[in-house]
């Protein structure tokens, strides 16, 4: 198991290079620049900007500057939020993003998981049609239609809950945040879930359990496991996403979150900003996908590691 | 063995896609779902013109108008508008008498009228050309016929006063091109690779795959960002764009179907004959990877409209005054408090939109699958 851990975060560094390479210059190539406003700046205090921030210098120094920092783990100043450094923003971001995330993922598998068994058991009955719907309308209703009625219903209307606004992450002010977040996971998870259950429910194993006349919450726990497989291995890129944040959930309901550092920043050409938030993103699908190999292998004694 | 046996018609071969249509036109979910989206199509295409409204032209005087089935003006709403066009020819409106489509009402004013102000009734959008009935004291007194122009807004109207029935439509049409347009470019391309490197396969087919992981590991919304920092102002040229990225999913898809394929015996009859690589690709490999392919496109179809809709939510996407739902919705989500109606229809078309092409997908998808059978 070490040893696989080991080789897997070796294989990770040339994917992380690769990942910041190309998007270092392709951030590069766009045009503009952190400094262009409505108004032109004067050409010397432009040069002198460009001289401080190193960007007068040719491209492939600029490129190995950067990689040097990156590797001592300085992700560099700001462009756009000027007295900040990217570890900054990121050290007051992420916390709050991946709180949210974190609850969101947890809800979602707390009722999408069961709704989708629940399904499968009962397949082509009223449960069933029921959990589909449901699921069919939590892929196709777009967050930021969900999110301004959930504002309008329980922020005004009921006014049990706060309509936006983070207040140093009070439990009131999290709740319809995430469950904005979680309800597409919700009924991605319970799709999934319904769909491998219902393949297992065929297998043999699962025949001989019922000739047995086990009780259907035994077969249920063993034909999940089988079951299992492809939700988790769904649920890694989905870990990652939730955990860094929604743009769309971090504007709407006013949360200082990273989510909205990418737009941010790839439209003010903060390029620090933007190579920040890639390398973080990749970190968190590079982990996750491991993390998820290492469940698949406890899942399913078939796959060796290697 | 009987005479009668030999004699039986010979039975007929249903192919596969027979077989698929078939049970699709079995599946009532699917049907209906064709059927609305052939209705949305079709409304969105032909719809704008029969609406009587521009999507672009602003009605002044009916901004914010909510939704109903009931012509405007109101005539309850006259004597106001009366009032206002009067107040700015800077008379007093008096016996104002609504009947049918016509006011009739007396204006006065401390210094005799002048006529050409009478213009503002044309400018009004709710009133056409006055014709004056009487003039008394001097030009003080006008006696006044004035038309109402009656229009209707079925769903309202937006911040602008633009009719948003009108918007909608026009807005689907972008929605559904750009949809169908990435698509068509995801489709082309990722079909193409795929069925290519699993055909060739080796060390062709590893370098193929590798250039795709190396895609997938950069974060998807970077790429879009920096598509719209690219392509800015030219939308269809970035949804092209967009429908560039979109084909890994695709390629994968293809290439896994390909690898089983070309083990096939046709297949190896086709390279025994002599049959040269394009037209193995061409005549044999692609045609029998298109039913998971058909099964994704309409799971994509919808995924780029999401896209395109998420973009113009945040502002990068379709600019004023053309439009897509996504533009309207982020619109009608900033104005739900005072005016649901501007969320509601078009997040209706768009998620009706959605829904229809998602049952569509599970239909095909229930179809084309023979293990189903």
């Amino acid at each position: 198991m070490l040893p696989f851990i080991l080789r897997r975060l070796l294989t990770a560094i040339p994917t992380l290079l690769v990942v910041v390479t190309l998007s270092f210059f392709l951030m590069r190539v766009a045009p503009g620049g952190p400094f262009d406003l409505e108004q032109p700046l004067e050409a010397k205090v432009m040069a002198n900007l460009r001289r401080i921030y190193q960007l007068d210098q040719p491209l492939y120094t600029q490129y190995l500057t950067y990689l040097g920092a990156l590797l001592r783990g300085d992700f560099g100043p700001s462009f756009y939020f000027r007295d900040f450094t990217i570890a900054e923003l990121f050290r007051q971001g992420l916390p709050v993003s991946m709180r949210l995330g974190a609850s969101a993922l947890l809800l979602a598998l707390a009722i999408g998981g069961p709704l989708g068994v629940l399904a499968a058991f009962r397949q082509n009955q009223g449960a069933d049609y029921a959990v589909m719907g449901f699921a069919t309308a939590g892929i196709t209703i777009p967050n930021f239609v969900v999110a301004p009625v959930l504002q309008i219903v329980f922020g005004l209307t009921l006014a049990w809950l706060p309509v936006a606004g983070w207040n140093d992450g009070a439990v009131r002010n999290t709740i319809l945040p995430i469950v904005t977040l979680a309800l597409p996971q919700i009924a991605v998870i319970a799709r999934m879930t319904r769909a491998s259950m219902i393949e297992t429910l065929r297998a043999n194993h699962i025949r001989t359990l019922r000739a047995q006349g086990l009780p259907a919450t035994t077969i249920a726990l063993h034909a999940l496991r089988g079951a299992a497989l492809p939700v988790v291995s769904y649920l890694g890129p989905a870990a990652a996403a939730l955990l860094t944040g929604s743009v769309v959930v971090e504007n709407i309901f006013a949360i200082p979150g990273i989510g909205r550092y990418f737009v941010e920043g790839a439209l003010n050409r903060d390029y620090t900003l933007v190579m920040g938030t890639v390398v973080v993103v990749a970190i968190f699908v590079l982990a996750f996908n491991l993390v998820v190999d290492l469940i698949y292998a406890l899942l399913d004694p078939r796959v060796r590691l290697g | 063995m009987s005479d009668q046996a030999l004699a039986s018609p010979p039975i007929a071969g249903r192919s596969l896609w027979q077989d698929a249509a078939t049970r699709l036109q079995r599946n009532r979910a699917a049907m209906a779902s064709l059927i609305v989206l052939g209705l949305i199509a079709l409304a969105c295409l032909i719809g704008p013109w029969l609406t009587g409204h521009a999507y672009d032209h602003a009605y002044q005087d009916y901004v914010r108008t909510p939704a109903s089935f009931e012509s405007r003006p109101t005539a309850e709403a006259i004597p106001a508008a009366v009032q206002r066009v009067a107040a700015r020819i800077r008379a007093t409106p008096s016996d104002i008498a609504v009947n049918g489509d016509t006011v009739r009402l007396t204006l006065s004013a401390p210094r005799p009228i002048d006529q050409r102000l009478l213009v503002y009734f044309d400018r009004s959008d709710m009133f056409g050309t006055p014709k004056i009935l009487a003039t008394a004291e001097d030009g003080r007194r006008l006696s006044l016929e004035v038309p109402v122009e009656h229009l209707r807004f079925l769903f309202g109207t937006d911040g602008n006063g633009r009719d948003l029935l009108t918007r909608t439509l026009i807005a689907g049409r972008v929605s559904l091109a750009i949809g169908l347009l990435a698509t068509g470019v995801a489709l082309v391309i990722g079909v193409v690779y795929g069925a290519a490197a699993g055909y060739l396969g080796g060390r062709i087919d590893m370098l193929m795959m590798r250039i795709v992981d190396v895609l997938y590991a950069l974060p998807f919304i970077f790429f879009v960002i920096l598509l719209v920092v690219f392509f800015g102002r030219n939308f269809v040229l970035m949804f092209l764009a967009v429908g560039a990225i979109e084909w890994l999913d695709m390629a994968r898809i293809v290439r896994g179907q390909t690898l089983s394929i070309k083990r096939q015996d046709y297949v190896l009859a086709a390279e025994a004959l002599g049959v040269p690589t394009r037209d193995i690709l061409t005549r044999h490999i692609i045609p029998n990877t298109l039913g998971p392919v058909i099964i994704y496109v309409t799971l994509l179809v919808p995924k780029v409209i999401l896209l395109e809709s998420f973009l113009s939510f945040l502002g990068l996407g379709v600019q004023e005054p053309m439009t897509s739902w996504g533009v309207l919705i982020s619109d009608g989500a900033r104005a739900i408090e005072g005016a649901a109606w501007m969320l509601a229809f078009p997040a209706a078309f768009l998620v009706t939109t959605l829904f229809a092409l998602n049952f569509l997908g599970d239909g095909l998808r229930d179809a084309l699958d023979p293990r189903d059978r």
